[in-house]
């Protein structure tokens, strides 16, 4: 019954997966002509695009693999289709190890594409004739390390500026965006409804958190 | 042997008792209504023997044993949600039944779904929720176990609806296969039950052949539910 249950298994995933690959060869193909066969100028503008797209790709294969594992579990076993799953004839052990192991094979099979891509788009095609933009190679995968540099820093520095802004509003509990406050009046955020309910007083507290205090209605 | 069996059945959800010493036993071959007013544990009942909860006291046994895996391939169960995988089409989804269960009948679930004029290629996704509902029936009803465990088959159909829901169930059962309804939609299935039992804040309370309840009591089954459980 296990070897059915991977079976299915692979059959649920492979619906995400598959696209995933397919995405990858298409950009890394595109990516090794680009590197290849364009020349300077505006050819040069689409390899650096295309070497972008491609560490796209990769990183999408990668979280996906590790999203749709977690995704399965949560929706498969404990959302409404667990009624179908744990009424089968089979043992809960084998449910979770048929999850396990098609995660397992898909982790691998991610990790193997994304080597084999990079070997692949950095490729060669005429080593002795060099011909384009090959001929600037090293100069080029420089560029193409800058720009994986890059792409990490840029994705750290965006995530630590969200927290930066998102986890202290979260903490106060300060909820973005206008909330009606009819007896009040005037509308403000959760924060200011907080206020207004100390007294006259608070009025001040809002004017000096740069908050508008254009409201005459307090009672 | 009792196909289905409980001894002195005990369930609680925390402090919350759901079923309290519950002996029951119900012999193969009948249709037996399990009927009760909402939070009476008619679905904790049929979760029990399905293994998708474990008793806090006494025991529950199908054809003698203990819910797992062997007493899962007798069983055919219908849950109180559609619990089918939304992304599947009908294909896809007789595959899975056919691969996982060897008393699915595969010509009989492709007819009825014919019949209701459902394509193939269809998917769960893209069906109302009526449609979904049939569909599971259909799944279930096909398989030719020697325990069905129906729950809520036609709590939120239409009274058409409800009408082809009870006739598949007829129409494709086992005589020799146990079907246990719940409901509270009593008037509905009257006619096709033979044996009824009352089922209240977790105790048995009445647990009678529906002839003899007509006959002693010279009321409907429905009659006699609204008499028994008067708010």
């Amino acid at each position: 019954m296990l070897g059915k249950l991977i079976k299915h298994e692979f059959r649920a995933t492979a619906r995400t997966m598959v696209p995933l690959f397919l995405i990858l060869l298409a950009v890394t193909l595109c990516a090794f002509a680009a590197f290849n066969f364009l020349t300077a100028g505006l050819g040069g503008m689409f390899a650096a695009m295309f070497m972008f797209l491609f560490f796209l790709a990769v990183l999408a294969m990668l979280i996906m693999s590790f999203v749709l594992m977690i995704q399965r579990f949560k929706n498969n076993l404990l959302s409404d289709e667990g009624y179908l799953m744990f009424t089968l004839p089979v043992s809960i052990h084998s449910l979770l190890w048929s999850k396990l192991i098609v995660s397992t094979v898909w982790f691998i099979a991610a990790g193997a594409a994304s080597v084999l891509a990079t070997m692949l788009s950095t490729a060669r095609a005429v080593p002795r004739r060099r011909r384009g933009l090959a001929r600037h190679g090293p100069e080029l995968q420089r560029h193409f390390r800058a720009e994986q540099r890059g792409l990490c820093a840029g994705a750290g520095a965006g995530a630590a500026a969200g927290l930066r802004l998102s986890v202290p509003a979260v903490l106060r509990g300060h909820v973005p965006g206008p909330q009606l406050c009819p007896q009040q009046g005037p509308v403000v955020g959760a924060a200011g409804h907080r206020i207004f309910h100390r007294g006259p007083d608070a009025g001040h507290h809002l004017a000096g958190r740069g908050v508008s205090a254009s409201t005459p209605s307090i009672p | 042997m009792p196909i289905f069996e409980c001894r002195d059945l005990s369930k609680s959800y925390g402090d919350v008792p759901a079923l309290s010493h519950v002996d029951l036993a119900l012999e193969p071959g009948h249709i037996v209504g399990l009927l009760g007013p909402n939070g009476s544990g008619k679905t904790t009942l049929i979760k029990l023997a399905n293994g998708l909860l474990t008793p806090s006291g006494g025991e529950l046994l199908i054809d003698g044993q203990k819910p797992g895996p062997a007493t899962r391939a007798l069983v055919s169960y219908l849950p109180e949600r559609t619990g089918i995988p939304l992304w599947m089409n009908v294909t896809q989804l007789l595959d899975f039944f056919c691969d996982f269960y060897t008393d699915f009948r595969r010509d009989r679930a492709e007819e009825m779904i014919a019949h209701l004029g459902i394509q193939m290629k269809q998917s769960v996704k893209e069906m109302s929720k009526g449609t979904r509902e049939k569909v599971q029936l259909i799944l279930v009803m096909s398989r030719a176990a020697r325990l069905y465990l129906l729950d809520e088959p036609i709590g939120g159909v239409d009274p058409a609806t409800r009408d082809y829901i009870i006739g598949t169930i007829i129409g494709n059962y086992d005589p020799d296969a146990t079907l246990l309804i719940s409901t509270h939609l009593i008037a509905d299935v009257e006619n096709v039950l033979d044996d009824v039992i009352f089922i209240n804040r977790g105790q048995i309370v009445l647990h009678a052949t529906t002839d003899e309840i007509r006959e002693q009591n010279n009321k409907s089954v429905d009659t006699l539910f609204r008499e028994v459980f008067k708010c």
